[in-house]
């Protein structure tokens, strides 16, 4: 599954760890739980796109 | 919210920048407040047996991007690129919200989770991450950056120390639950009555 849903979280709680240590490492980190939460919202937005359209003109 | 509002509005009115000790101070209480609004969800969660959606979970690592650049000026100086890296999880979480706020706007869709003061709670995150945009911005305006390069500091303060340890148990305790919600599959849609992992008959909404 490729959506799994803890994978944010997980890159997440591993950049909090490594804030500790390695401010380098801690923002590549941050960086790819920021991309992984920006994919994952496009995979679970897309279910809504019909609702949106319901909205009128955008 | 007085402790950081009281402080920036003095230095701005004088149009002076602040010293790093006053901006950590900040940046402490505001961590507090990340910390706080992961707690609120937990209580939501735990407590009142409401448990988050697939928009609410990504909401929440939200909250933890904006308090990521809060945790690293703590733990090695403030530095103008940990509040970007806030800025843009804030940013990232306003959009997020917004986007649950569209869904949810036609008439014939349910809400999700309790409203507070008649708000639900992607209405609120959205205010709350426009306020943690506009507290990014100013700070940077307010930073007094001929400090030099950034440093670690041998011993954070203790408040501080207390917050940071907080917010990695909130993101540890988060992903906790995100694995025990959803085990190895997707994050499900809001209406979810149990966890995945300890109990699967749920009848999900399409």
């Amino acid at each position: 599954m490729i959506y799994t849903s803890f994978i944010p979280v997980l890159f997440a709680f591993f950049a909090a760890l490594a804030s500790f240590k390695s401010l380098r490492l801690a923002r590549i980190l941050w960086i790819i739980a920021a991309a992984l939460v920006i994919i994952w919202t496009c995979h679970h937005g897309a279910h809504h796109l019909p609702d949106l359209q319901s909205l009128g003109s955008w | 919210m007085v402790l950081i509002i009281f402080p920036i509005c003095n230095h701005w009115a004088h149009g002076d920048v602040m010293n790093n000790k006053t901006i950590r101070l900040i940046d402490t209480f505001a961590l507090a407040g990340v910390c706080f609004s992961l707690i609120e969800a937990f209580y939501y969660q735990l407590i009142r047996g409401e448990l988050p959606c697939a928009f609410c979970n990504l909401i929440r690592v939200a909250f933890m991007l904006f308090g990521a650049g809060l945790l690293l000026n703590l733990r090695f100086g403030t530095n103008r690129w940990n509040y970007v890296l806030s800025a843009a999880g804030a940013l990232i979480g306003a959009l997020i919200s917004l986007l649950f706020m569209f869904a949810k706007a036609p008439p014939s869709t349910t809400p999700t989770g309790s409203a507070i003061f008649g708000l639900h709670m992607y209405t609120w995150s959205f205010i709350i991450f426009m306020g943690a945009i506009m507290y990014c911005v100013v700070l940077l305006a307010l930073f007094d950056n001929r400090g030099g390069e950034a440093k670690i500091y041998a011993r954070m303060p203790r408040l501080a120390s207390l917050m940071a340890v907080l917010f990695v148990v909130l993101t540890g305790g988060n992903l906790l639950s995100a694995f025990l919600q959803n085990g190895f599959g997707t994050f499900r849609a809001g209406g979810q009555q149990h966890y995945e992992m300890l109990y699967n008959g749920d009848v999900m909404k399409p």
